[in-house]
């Protein structure tokens, strides 16, 4: 048995999570491993799509589907809308970013240093599952 | 990064109580053919906001070029009991 299986049982039997959430939790390890091996194979690849499906239903308006692909370019372009900001202005937000404790210089913000931002995205998945909707948020 | 603006944009908006909803093809790059007279016209006046504002005119520009041509491959899809809603940028 796998070190995550034991403790995900484990918290089951101290009856810190219910036993839903163990399946689910359990559902996810199983996976897992695939979901490794896929991504290894995907690592070299430049991450193209923010994808968010929503699959809901309302007791008055009924189903409700929502499929949004969003290109990654588009947030890579938007860093250089900065541009748009005057010098100004800018050195106005930095200093309020640098109050809050946040060293950075929006007018030194390029697309290449977004990539590692989005780099992490890769491993972003949001899994919103409830009795009205199940909203998924990942890229691909 | 791909400067080229989207050239098609598929727009469908079906609503279920109506037989025929609007299903449109929209050429963009006709969009664009005829935006570019009143562009040029306004390049002269961009240029004296841009000085007066202190915004880099020419950054700037490549900026909403950057934009426009990544939005590429948007795609957005909503289907409710009411109407279906699909568009598409090429």
């Amino acid at each position: 048995m796998s070190e995550n299986r034991r403790q995900i049982l484990e918290m089951l039997a101290s009856g810190k999570i219910t036993s839903d959430e163990a399946e689910r939790l359990l559902s996810a390890v199983e996976r897992e491993p695939a979901t490794l091996v896929a991504g290894a194979a995907g690592r070299n690849e430049k991450l193209k799509y923010l994808r968010v499906l929503v699959d809901g239903h309302d007791e008055h308006d009924g189903s409700v589907k929502v499929n949004v692909r969003v290109p990654m370019m588009l947030l890579r372009a938007g860093v250089k809308l900065t541009a748009i900001i005057p010098p100004r202005a800018r050195t106005e937000v930095n200093d309020a970013l640098r109050k809050e404790g946040i060293d950075v210089d929006i007018g030194k913000l390029t697309p290449e240093s977004l990539e590692d931002v989005i780099e992490q995205l890769r491993d972003l998945q949001v899994d919103v599952d409830s009795e009205k909707a199940k909203v998924r948020v990942f890229c691909e | 990064m791909s400067w080229l603006p989207p050239m098609l944009a598929i727009v469908h908006i079906l609503p279920t109580r109506m037989r025929r909803g609007i299903r449109l093809w929209i050429p963009l790059f006709l969009v664009w053919l005829l935006l570019l007279p009143f562009v040029l016209v306004l390049l002269p006046v961009y240029f004296v906001v841009c000085a007066v504002m202190d915004i880099a005119p020419f950054r700037t520009l490549a900026g909403i070029f950057a934009v426009l041509g990544s939005l590429n491959g948007t795609h957005v899809e909503v289907e409710s009991p009411d109407a279906y809603v699909f568009i598409h940028v090429y």
